[in-house]
């Protein structure tokens, strides 16, 4: 059963929405034996601009990468990039890829003080060290800086929200992270492509609304979760449905267990690839056949299983985990015009590098 | 008529040696209770009232705060809250004492204050500065007339089951008060083994309670925060909302968290205890409901919510 939602927002819908964009149903994904080294998880930083250069070519058909870039921005654009550091330090967007994507925005005349690295917990997001890759105008921004209460909402904006009560919980709000409601202008999702425990997956429908709401993990305090209707309702909130304009799957490195941490050396893979695209639900269809793939490789249940045999806090067993897996949450996503799910309409444009 | 009156300051109760006179004269403390026949050794300390309060003949309660129970059903942020709202409401013609040490001693006197109960609180040397300062705090607060509102009658056959479920109230801020008939002025009714609230399971009978209420229709929200439980007094176009951070006896002060009242005020005044010049925020008078946010919070802070005449002569 779907819980009953209340959306609460003052932006209108978009007349040209971000999600899923101009893009339906299309998915780059960029191969590079040598983006990332297995042995050490280093990253080359020359092969990932590489791998962002060709993408965006074949996403736009652009013949330069100024020419691509400028499809989705301008100078004026306020500019947001959504990195998901949940799994840090072991599995995050990668600081090279946020290097090389900063770097085409600002080539294209973009100021570096318009462009915004954040994510909702400032620990997490200081253990990366963005600003190591990044000049030094760039903001990096997290919704719970380390050195606020966790749980404040100061970072988010009180006038937009996603209000649900999932099982008798006294806090029934989830409240926008505010640039992203109020100082945005557009917003690049860049998630990483993981296993997620409760969510079953989580690519770009994940990161963008639970990453961009508070008071989330109230969807999975139990082993039947609520993420498979509320990842989709959160991400189809204006203002962020309609400013999410690209989505830049970092899936260089991955966790194909006891996702979205990265702590098990054991759950790690490389598929050494970069996904583009405009539509969130497409290429998320795609980080479900990707993991699933791994997981049978590797012996463990389905992702769609949801045998309660199955179910079991130690997850460092493969065999177990603490929530039923909900990657219907893509599929659902579609329903509400976040993308297209069915596989068929699904054209993926592989490059090899 | 109802005449505003000042809400009763709780009382430092000092067992000890009267050595501590100086150190209580430097914390600014004026008042202390001691136990019987202790009086004599404190008569010559000029400028300390000195009560007798036998600790016997008061009920004893625990020190507000919270617990994290996290080894229990599944991993929760939720911390389990511990407030003597409901000892108060149960009995509120008895005289209370803590004992608490350190800063939660801070805590306690606004608990007590808050619930307008009359109460002791004995602390060790490292809470007698933090009490202090508390209670200059809670001395300088303006009285205001009316009475503790309330959305729901409680009828308290004085078990068990019903003080842990007016616990569980008090701590989802459930705003109730004890009643023996229902009463017309309240939107809800509740008395535990009625047909209607049946079950043993005071969990149960809680999340009952707040569904045949209405999250709607609740005087109070509070969102982006646990810790902190309301209590509301007022009437005729003005609330008090008390507000007290239970976290704040480990140390935790509560960030922004968003209130939701029921109702359409014009004007909230916020008086926090901790630094001065913190405002209420992002102040939104609705129709239905009022909400604004409140940036920060140590111990506790009241908010003084008022309509505006204009206001009041819509209604």
């Amino acid at each position: 059963m779907i819980p009953k939602y209340r959306i609460c927002t003052h932006f209108a819908s978009a007349k040209k929405s971000g999600m899923p964009g101009d893009h339906v149903g299309q998915v780059v994904r960029v191969f590079s034996e040598k983006s990332i080294d297995s042995a050490t998880a280093r990253v080359d930083r020359t092969i990932v601009k590489q791998m962002l250069s060709a993408g965006m070519r074949s996403l736009t058909g652009g013949s330069s990468d100024a020419d691509c870039w400028a499809r989705f921005f301008g100078p004026q654009d306020i500019i947001g990039i959504k990195v998901n550091c949940s799994g840090a330090p072991h599995i995050m967007s990668s600081p090279e890829l946020i290097a090389g994507i900063v770097e085409n925005l600002i080539s294209i005349g973009i100021p570096a003080k318009n462009i915004w690295i954040y994510e909702r917990f400032g620990g997490q997001l200081e253990s990366v060290h963005f600003q190591r890759y990044v000049p030094a105008d760039v903001h990096i921004w997290s919704a719970e800086p380390e050195w606020t209460p966790r749980g404040s909402l100061g970072g988010y904006d009180l006038y937009t929200y996603v209000e649900v009560d999932f099982f008798g919980e006294e806090d029934t709000r989830s409240f926008m992270v505010k640039p992203a409601a109020r100082t945005f202008t557009k917003i690049i999702n860049v998630p990483k492509m993981k296993e997620h425990q409760a969510a079953g997956v989580t690519g770009c429908l994940k990161n963008i609304s639970y990453g961009n709401f508070s008071n989330v993990d109230r969807s999975h305090r139990y082993s039947k979760t609520n993420t498979y209707s509320f990842i989709g309702t959160l991400a189809s909130v204006e203002p962020l449905k309609a400013k999410t304009v690209l989505n830049i799957m970092d899936g260089l490195s991955s966790v194909w267990q006891a996702g979205p941490f990265g702590e098990y050396p054991q759950f790690r893979f490389y598929p050494k690839q970069v996904l583009l695209g405009t539509d969130p639900v497409a290429m998320d269809h795609i980080v479900i056949e990707t993991i699933e793939a791994k997981r049978k490789a590797e012996g463990a249940p389905s992702l769609f299983d949801r045998s309660p045999s199955h179910l079991g806090r130690d997850n460092s067993n493969p065999q177990f985990n603490a929530f039923i897996r909900e990657p219907g949450h893509v599929e659902y996503a579609s329903r509400l015009g976040l993308g297209v799910y069915e596989r068929d309409k699904i054209k993926i444009k592989a490059i090899e590098l | 008529m109802l005449f505003p009156l000042a809400a009763l300051l709780p009382i430092l109760f000092w067992p000890g040696a009267n050595t501590i006179a100086p150190l209580l004269r430097q914390a600014g403390i004026s008042e202390i209770a001691v136990p019987p026949g202790k009086t004599e050794a404190w008569k010559n300390e000029n400028g300390l009232k000195v009560d007798i309060v036998d600790l016997d003949k008061t009920i004893k309660l625990p020190a507000p705060g919270v617990d994290y129970h996290t080894n229990e059903a599944s991993a929760s942020r939720v911390p389990w809250v511990n407030s003597n709202g409901w000892r108060f409401m149960r009995q509120p013609n008895a005289r209370f004492s803590y004992y608490v040490k350190g800063s939660g001693a801070a805590l306690a006197a606004a608990e007590a204050f808050s619930f307008d109960s009359n109460a002791v609180i004995q602390t060790d040397e490292a809470g007698l500065a933090p009490l202090a300062v508390m209670l200059k705090f809670l001395s300088t607060l303006p009285p205001l007339e009316g009475p503790a509102l309330a959305d729901i009658g409680f009828v308290d056959h004085g078990s068990g089951l019903d003080a842990e479920v007016m616990n569980l109230l008090v701590r989802e801020n459930l705003l109730f008060r004890i009643v023996r008939a229902p009463d017309s002025d309240l939107k809800l009714t509740v008395e535990l083994g009625s047909k209607e609230y049946s079950s043993k399971n005071p969990d149960v009978l809680e999340h009952q309670i707040r569904a045949n209420l209405g999250d709607d229709r609740r005087l109070i929200r509070i969102y982006g925060t646990s810790v902190v439980v309301a209590h509301v007094m007022g009437g005729s176009g003005r609330l008090r909302l008390h507000l007290l951070n239970y976290g704040s006896g480990r140390g935790t002060i509560v960030g922004a968290f968003r209130v939701r009242v029921l109702g359409s005020y014009d004007k909230a005044q916020l008086r926090s205890f901790g630094p001065p010049g913190v405002e209420v925020t992002e102040f939104s008078p609705g129709h239905e409901a009022t909400e604004f946010a409140i940036p920060t919070l140590k111990a506790y802070a009241v908010v003084d919510l008022t309509q505006a005449q204009s206001a009041s002569a819509r209604r």
